[in-house]
């Protein structure tokens, strides 16, 4: 659009670009070439990094004593049926197993106790979602978060906790008793949840919890209502008990463990671990699985810098290390027998045509 | 200005038969009803049509208007709405094309353009347009409109001056009413209509569409797999981003708008006279008057000039950008009036074609009350946004206002365009897309076969399937969930982010100042802002020659009189003669031939010293050339009357005054076009001439001035070389008046009294002055192309002097071809003044409106322009640009393949062809001259089976115009052959080629090669050739600015090509090519991440990473790694780039980006999915990992490989890159640390509390991103080490000799650690520059 000032000013002033580097796009640059030669060292260096990274790994692997025991079929105290079979039988009537283990190692340092579940889709969309963390926070409010449906109410009362993964919160009751000492592994129902969960994601509404839950009711598949998950200790009771935020962390994958109790090193006998020895396992047998195909397990392990028994890394490690320092060599190879064809390119005049 | 020109017809015409007789006052019918005359039945052509394409095209803000360079009939052909795409680049041939070639018309359609290249002048030769086939929708629409308004002409529009009409009339009874008023309004959206307008205008985008429609889908309560609002961020976030961008852009409209619109300018009122008024107000049927230096507002008629002899000059500069002087007339008749012309009296109507583009072309009739009827043309028309130059004040009166004036039609917005890399990216989208159909069905199935599973147990009870259907129909709700969840597969933010680098590329071309001109004081210039990536795939170059090659500054050289040779070799620029006493100090380039000095005074032959008199005559006067003044205006724009009775005073418009740019200070409302500094017009220096007598000395200036500047201006730089040539040998052009030329000879000053102009056009390619000498006989003098002068000589007696003179002429002219020199053949008659009186008699007849007008213009013409006598001819050169063979050559080792199209005769082109390297010594040149179609065939046939088969040699093909006109012919066949010979040839010469010529072998290329062309020129008929190519270069050269107009990129000098494409083009196209192809690899790698997941979580849809990081990948902490590829990342060094142009062959055979680059990418991201899931799946086994944690760990483990990705891809480490890359990777964890402490439950998503604190604080997490990162880009960290060792490409080559020369010792050194330290400090361009301008930038 043209009345004539646009035009006034060209003559006046220069238009000569500034002749700034970033302008010029001149910027001082680094022009790496990724040749055999150049890349080569990067490679061995990764190689020879790797290789006692992994060693090292699969030392500390090594190092952690762990004890699985599945407990998915085992039988009922007294009768010739599994308890797997007993509570789908009756109705999910309590049932009472054992099972008798030996450890064959002691077990050095902190000893964890964690409960398995396989072939558990804790990851399931559907499932996932079914939570109302507003209510997990205490903030009680006479209807639950739509994400909960259709575990919100039960006959026209609201849930608490509602939703699916509270509903299928898992109820075995697990215990060791050491044969040696003839008394149960003593061990703390707290400190097994993130301290961040505990503290702040989830929380009681203030005041008596019984009053406070009385509009509410249990969850569908629970037998005690919220309130009453640990009446010994008023901290673990309530949203803040440490077996719901557990499990309320829902796994990212279908096989999967939780931690269940952690042993009291303080006790008499146990300050230095489990010592080797026969134990038992003593089951409150609650939670179905196999209708799904489920396993359950129950692992004893102690822990190291890396947390659990898990050799893989390790051996990924090993083996990236070694293709790394392979696919040096090759390089190395290359460098040698081509390096001469590049020298050539020295006298390569400008105008040869290039392709 | 236009061949039909009658303008100067002092008679009134009588009214045309049929018409009715119409009067001042209210016509009953709006329209008139001219058809009758016609026939009666309106025809569905053109003209009919040109209504609704022209409504339409207001309608829908189409940008492709262009300066009347596209035909109605193009645009009618492009629906109404917003297709910003546009037309320019349609290319309809028109149907006169598809005719076979009448041999009678061969010589006119072998056209030459001879000398001037005013032929911009006539728009319609330049025009691809086509003329009446309508489509079947359009007669429809047609059709329906004539049954709303059933006798509505459509050919014209009638215009009653305001001030006769009673003010309180309604708009309805208003017999202007119907037309649209002044105000002008280019935004494309007011404050209300922008929120819907501009999203409707973004929906047209499909990728934007299918967002919107996965947000919608998101809603559905069944499917909604995020949360609803959050999911909206990434669509509202490129909406937003794109709306921002239009409302500034249109928001900066807004404000020209404004400001044109609330300008001044006087309208006479009835009873006030003239008062103030706002542009906006201004009315059609006002009378304006108009002071020196004013802008015009609307499109109005002349009708009276303060300049005695009915002129005025305008400056179009701001329409056309030329900046000549352009000379209008008052409308015959009102002339005599001038002195009593008041706008009281004037009771006339004006009668006016419908609005159209054509800028020089205007044809009316103005209707007296006394029933006398005066036909207009575009002389008498000034055109909005024009400025009144050298003239005190004019009147006239609007005929068509705002929107309807030629200005507002022509103003085309930005170029759109879409490149081949688009292109081919857009069908990689579309792979997207299945691929993403594919993964989702393959969930959808998965899901069902799942949940199947369970169904046939007994009694299941599974706590973590909430089941809500059967598994079939679950399968179909997640469907439509994993379109949602795996959108990412389609690139949003692809789309925002590219044109944000096509941004920076374009910014920082435009900052290049290697490619900026200090002479003309030019960057280069984009004016396409999203086709930069085209300019490193270009096959083809199609170039012009004169302005682009060469300077387009002609330089007198050679010229012949009766046959006799008078060479002006260059030398040092020479003082003038000192035995002729000039009346001037002429600074010229010119040195006078001595030899032609002495003939001109005094020969042995005397009839030789006339001719050589005649001959100088010619040169001086047969011209359109300007004497371009200064002048005063004291003129005050409070717009009272009190100027009336000073302008008698006044009336000096052509005398010289003071210094024109002096008085800039003092102008109020304008400002004058630019100082002569670009063109260096030839400056003179003027003493007062001591014999002039004035009658208003008084008034005079230049009394008191001693020397003054005047200059030439020229549409045409031949004009200017031979008017300068004139010059030097004292015939001086003082002045010109539409029936006067001032002339000094020798001296001398002398009158001449100017019975008539016919301005060149290039069909007939020579323009011809009538004088009336002071005996009374009339003399002709012609001045034009040899092939058409040379052909309406008068026959001469062979054997005679004359005949003698003839064949030497002939052979001179050859002979100054062969030097590359361009010629002109000047000739004379003399004929009665009776026989004159009967030639313009019938060629006023002629030039009435009607059927065939312009054939009957033509044929008339040419009965003046026969029977020529030969006085003379000149050669011209034309020099080439600076640097051209250099560049030519850079071009052609680029594999470039260069046509040069020119109107030049095949001896001047070639010889410019070998100097400007275009075709070298060892080249065979493959002729092609046909003068039939047999022959031209049979020649292709001969060259093709036996011409080409031999290797070795370079080969170089010249054709002809008028080949051209048999290979063009469609029904020939012959393209194919053609193009498939031309294909075998490194360059070909097209010699005398018309603009639309030029159009179809680019189009014929374009189409039938599939290559990617570019097409480079600087004037006006070249306009066409570049709006078809590809990529279109203007040079703002000689010749204004419609080249620039129309094109794509603007650059000042031809030599910056070579930049443009081997530097910008290839950069831009490698970095354009690999940011597509990166895109593609992170978003599908992140996709296959969560596809994976689906296997371990029962196909349930469910997604591990954050919904927050999910969104923010994008758009955040991937986003700014592909802008720096995209726009700062460098393949080579600049230097290197010019230096080797081969390399060019990389980016122009789109190495980068090839059909199977998408797989690959598609591959790799696979390769790199799996590597990250599974690595991070099996570090967990065994844990109590949740599903945020794990989801995190597969996040950074991803944003890590991709960034590490780019740092491989990276060429060219700069502080940008490496910002770029830190910046995103600690952007990441920063802004997750702080979004993972501060929300517990934000937007009701899935909480991801304190997960990242977690993780930094577990040693897997980061075991397992060193180990996907390693094991992921291992392979190809390893492939591209391997392939730069063993073969690498010419690229890799051409950078590693480089870097060995740079450091010769490297060379010798083999082992390893030698050459493991790439890293050099020193800027590897060669540029050398300190490391403190680092610092600077930072």
């Amino acid at each position: 659009m043209a009345t004539s000032s646009d035009t006034s000013d060209q003559n006046v002033k220069s238009r000569r670009p500034a002749e700034s580097a970033f302008k010029q796009q001149r910027l001082p640059a680094w022009q790496p070439i990724l040749t055999a030669g150049t890349v080569l060292p990067t490679f061995f260096v990764i190689g020879i990094a790797f290789i006692p990274v992994g060693i090292g790994l699969l030392y500390f692997s090594d190092e952690v004593k762990e004890h699985v025991i599945d407990y998915t079929y085992c039988m009922k105290e007294d009768e010739n049926i599994t308890c797997a079979e007993y509570i789908r039988k009756n109705d999910m009537n309590p049932c009472k197993c054992q099972i008798e283990f030996n450890l064959t190692e002691d077990f050095k340092g902190d000893v964890y106790f964690y409960y398995g579940l396989a072939n558990y889709y804790q990851n399931h969309r559907r499932y996932v979602k079914s939570r109302d963390d507003n209510q997990l926070l205490g903030r009680l409010h006479p209807n639950p978060s739509g994400d909960c449906e259709p575990f919100a109410y039960d006959n026209g009362v609201p849930i608490a906790p509602c939703g699916a993964i509270a509903n299928s919160l898992f109820n075995d009751t697990l215990s060791v008793m050491s044969r040696e000492m003839n008394m149960d592994v003593p061990v703390l129902k707290t400190g097994i949840a993130w301290t961040s969960d505990k503290k702040i994601k989830f929380g009681n509404p203030s005041g008596d919890l019984k009053t406070e839950f009385a509009n509410f009711t249990k969850p569908i598949n629970w037998r005690r209502h919220v309130w009453e998950l640990d009446l010994n200790d008023t901290e673990n009771n309530g949203f803040m008990n440490e077996d719901l935020i557990v499990w309320m962390r829902t796994a990212a994958l279908p096989t999967f463990r939780k931690l269940y109790r952690r042993v009291d090193h303080k006790q008499r006998g146990f300050i230095s671990g489990l010592v080797k020895g026969p134990y038992v396992l003593r089951i409150d047998y609650n939670y179905p699985v196999i209708d799904f195909d489920g396993k359950k397990s129950f692992v004893i392990s102690t822990t190291s810098l890396l947390g659990g028994k898990n050799p893989f890394l390790g051996v990924a490690y090993v083996v990236v290390g070694t293709l790394c320092l392979l696919l040096g060599i090759v390089l190395l190879v290359i460098h040698v027998r081509c390096s001469k064809s590049t020298t050539e390119m020295i006298n390569v005049n400008p105008r040869t045509p290039y392709s | 200005m236009s061949t039909e020109g009658s303008g100067e017809t002092p008679a009134a015409v009588p009214s045309l038969p049929g018409a009715p007789e119409h009067t001042y006052l209210f016509p009953k019918s709006k329209g008139h009803s001219r058809s009758v005359s016609h026939g009666g039945v309106p025809t569905l052509g053109n003209p009919a049509s040109a209504r609704p394409a022209l409504k339409s095209a207001m309608r829908g803000h189409q940008r492709a208007l262009s300066h009347g360079q596209i035909g109605e009939g193009v645009r009618a052909s492009s629906g109404p709405g917003h297709s910003r795409a546009g037309s320019r680049t349609d290319f309809i041939l028109p149907p006169g094309h598809r005719e076979p070639v009448p041999a009678s018309a061969l010589p006119r359609l072998s056209s030459v353009r001879g000398h001037s290249r005013q032929a911009s002048r006539s728009d319609s030769i330049y025009t691809l347009r086509r003329a009446s086939v309508v489509a079947p929708w359009r007669r429809a629409v047609f059709w329906l409109m004539r049954r709303q308004q059933p006798a509505v002409d459509n050919r014209h529009l009638v215009v009653i001056p305001n001030h006769l009409i009673p003010d309180k009339t309604p708009p309805k009874d208003h017999p202007n009413g119907q037309r649209c008023n002044n105000k002008v309004r280019t935004t494309k959206y007011t404050l209300l209509s922008f929120l819907p307008k501009n999203l409707f205008e973004q929906f047209h985008r499909i990728a934007n569409v299918y967002f919107i429609f996965i947000v919608l889908l998101n809603w559905v309560p069944e499917i909604n797999a995020f949360g609803k609002e959050i999911a909206m961020l990434p669509v509202l976030f490129v909406l937003g981003v794109t709306a921002i961008k239009d409302l500034f852009e249109d928001r900066r409209r807004h404000l020209s708008d404004k400001r044109i619109n609330n300008s001044f300018c006087r309208v006479y009122k009835k009873s006030v006279g003239y008062v103030r008024v706002k542009w906006r107000d201004v009315r059609v049927g006002d009378l304006v008057h108009l002071s020196n230096n004013e802008a015009v507002p609307a499109d109005m008629v002349l009708l009276h000039s303060s300049n005695p002899l009915g002129i005025c000059y305008l400056d179009t500069c701001n329409l056309d950008g030329e900046t000549n002087l352009k000379q209008r007339v008052v409308v015959p008749g009102f002339r005599e009036k001038r002195l009593e012309f008041s706008p009281n009296k004037f009771r006339s109507s004006v009668e006016v074609e419908r609005p159209s583009t054509k800028i020089y072309r205007f044809t009316g009739t103005i209707s007296h009350p006394d029933g006398g009827r005066v036909p207009l043309n575009s002389e008498n028309l000034l055109l909005r946004e024009c400025t009144i130059k050298n003239t005190d004040y004019v009147e006239g009166i609007v005929v068509y206002a705002g929107h309807e004036t030629k200005a507002m039609l022509n103003n085309g917005g930005p170029r759109y365009k879409c490149s081949k890399l688009e292109k081919k990216m857009n069908t990689d989208v579309i792979w997207c897309v299945l691929v993403l159909l594919f993964l989702c069905c393959a969930g959808a199935v998965g899901c069902k076969v799942w949940l199947d599973q369970y169904k046939h147990l007994p009694s299941v009870y599974a706590p973590f399937i909430i089941s809500t259907g059967t598994p079939a129909y679950e399968g179909l709700i997640i469907f439509w969930t994993y379109i949602i969840v795996l959108q990412v597969m389609i690139p949003v933010s692809l789309y925002v982010t590219i044109e944000m680098t096509k941004l920076l590329q374009v910014y920082h071309i435009h900052q290049d100042i290697e490619m900026y001109d200090p002479i003309t004081n030019t960057r280069t210039e984009c004016r396409a802002l999203n086709i930069t990536e085209e300019l490193g795939q270009i096959s083809y170059l199609f170039s012009d020659k004169t302005g682009t090659l060469t300077e387009n500054k002609m330089v007198f050289r050679r010229c012949t009189v009766s046959g006799v040779d008078y060479d002006h070799p260059p030398g040092p620029e020479a003082e003038p003669s000192p035995t002729l006493p000039p009346i001037v100090t002429p600074v010229t380039k010119v040195s006078p031939n001595r030899r032609l000095l002495q003939h001109l005074r005094d020969s042995n032959d005397g009839q030789h010293t006339q001719k050589v008199r005649e001959f100088l005559l010619i040169l001086a006067l047969c011209n359109t050339v300007v004497v371009s003044q200064p002048h005063v205006d004291d003129m005050q724009l409070n717009g009272s009357d009190h100027f009336r009775s000073q302008k008698a005073a006044r009336a000096n418009g052509t005398l010289r005054s003071n210094d024109k740019y002096a008085r800039l200070t003092e102008s109020r409302s304008t400002t004058p076009s630019p100082p002569p500094s670009t063109a260096s017009p030839l400056r003179l220096r003027l003493p007062k001439l001591p014999f002039v007598s004035r009658d208003d000395t008084s008034s005079e200036p230049s009394t008191s001035a001693e020397v003054q500047i005047a200059r030439f201006e020229a549409e045409s730089p031949d004009e200017l070389a031979l008017a300068e040539a004139a010059l030097a040998y004292g015939y001086e052009l003082r002045g010109r008046s539409p029936d006067e030329v001032e002339l000094g000879i020798r001296g001398e000053l002398s009158k001449l009294k100017v019975l008539r102009v016919q301005e060149f056009d290039s069909n007939r390619k020579c323009m011809s002055i009538a004088l009336r000498t002071p005996n009374g006989q009339v003399v002709l003098y012609v001045k034009g192309a040899d092939s058409t002068v040379l052909g309406a000589l008068a026959p001469m007696r062979s054997g005679s002097a004359e005949s003698a003179a003839y064949e030497r002429t002939r052979s001179l002219l050859s002979e100054y071809s062969r030097a590359g020199l361009r010629t002109l053949v000047m000739a004379k008659r003399t004929m009665s003044p009776a026989l004159w009186e009967e030639w313009m008699a019938g060629h006023t007849r002629a030039s009435e409106i009607g059927e065939g007008r312009e054939k009957r213009l033509r044929d008339s013409l040419a009965r003046l322009e026969s029977a020529l006598t030969l006085v003379g001819a000149t050669g011209v050169e034309d020099r080439l640009q600076e640097a051209v063979p250099r560049t030519v050559r850079a071009l052609l080792d680029a594999g470039i393949v260069i046509w040069v199209l020119t109107g030049d005769k095949p001896e001047t082109a070639i010889n410019i062809a070998y100097s400007a390297a275009l075709f070298s010594q060892s080249d065979r040149l493959l002729h092609l001259m046909s003068r039939d179609k047999e022959h031209a065939e049979s020649t292709i046939k001969n060259y093709l089976e036996h011409g080409v088969l031999e290797a070795g040699t370079g080969r170089a093909l010249v054709v002809d115009g008028r080949t051209l006109t048999y290979i063009l012919d469609r029904r020939s066949g012959l393209v194919a052959p053609f193009l498939s010979l031309a294909k075998r040839c490194s360059a070909v010469l097209c010699c005398r080629a018309t603009p639309l010529q030029k159009a179809y072998i680019v189009k014929a290329v374009k189409e039938e090669l599939g290559v990617t062309t570019l097409a480079i020129g600087d004037g006006a008929n070249d306009v066409s050739m570049i709006q078809t190519a590809d990529v279109g270069v203007g040079l703002s050269g000689q010749e204004g600015r419609q080249a620039v107009m129309a094109s794509d990129f603007a650059l000042s000098r031809f030599k910056f090509v070579e930049r443009l494409l081997l530097v910008h083009g290839h950069w831009c196209y490698d970095r354009l090519a690999r940011m597509i192809l990166y895109f593609f690899l992170k978003n599908a790698t992140f996709v296959f991440l969560v596809f994976w997941y689906q296997l371990y979580c029962g196909f349930s849809s469910s997604v591990m990473i954050d919904q927050m990081h999910l969104m923010a990948y994008n758009l955040a902490f991937t986003a700014f790694p592909p802008i720096v590829i995209g726009a700062y990342d460098r393949v080579a060094p600049a230097a290197l780039l010019t230096e080797r142009p081969g390399l060019y062959s990389a980016s122009r055979r789109g190495l980068t980006y090839r059909a199977h680059s998408y797989w690959l990418v598609l591959a790799e991201s696979m390769y790199i999915s799996v590597v990250i899931f599974f690595t991070c799946k099996y570090a967990y086994a065994d844990t109590d990992v949740d599903i945020w944690l794990f989801g995190l760990c597969n996040m950074t483990c991803c944003l890590v490989i991709m960034l590490v990705y780019v740092a491989i891809e990276t060429r060219s480490w700069t502080v940008i890159q490496l910002l770029a890359l830190v910046g995103s990777l600690g952007a990441f964890f920063v802004l997750t640390l702080i979004y993972q402490t501060m929300c517990l439950s934000c937007f009701r998503l899935p909480s991801t509390y304190y997960v990242m604190h977690h993780a930094i604080a577990d040693p897997i997490y980061w075991l397992a991103v060193i180990l996907t990162t390693v094991t992921a880009l291992a392979p190809r960290l390893a492939y591209h080490a391997a392939r730069n060792s063993v073969r690498p490409g010419a690229l890799g080559r051409a950078v590693l000799a480089r870097r060995r020369r740079a450091r010769p010792y490297a060379a010798h050194y083999h082992t390893p650690s030698a050459s493991a330290h790439v890293y050099r400090p020193t800027d590897e361009d060669g540029l050398q520059k300190p490391q403190e301008n680092v610092a600077a930038i930072t």
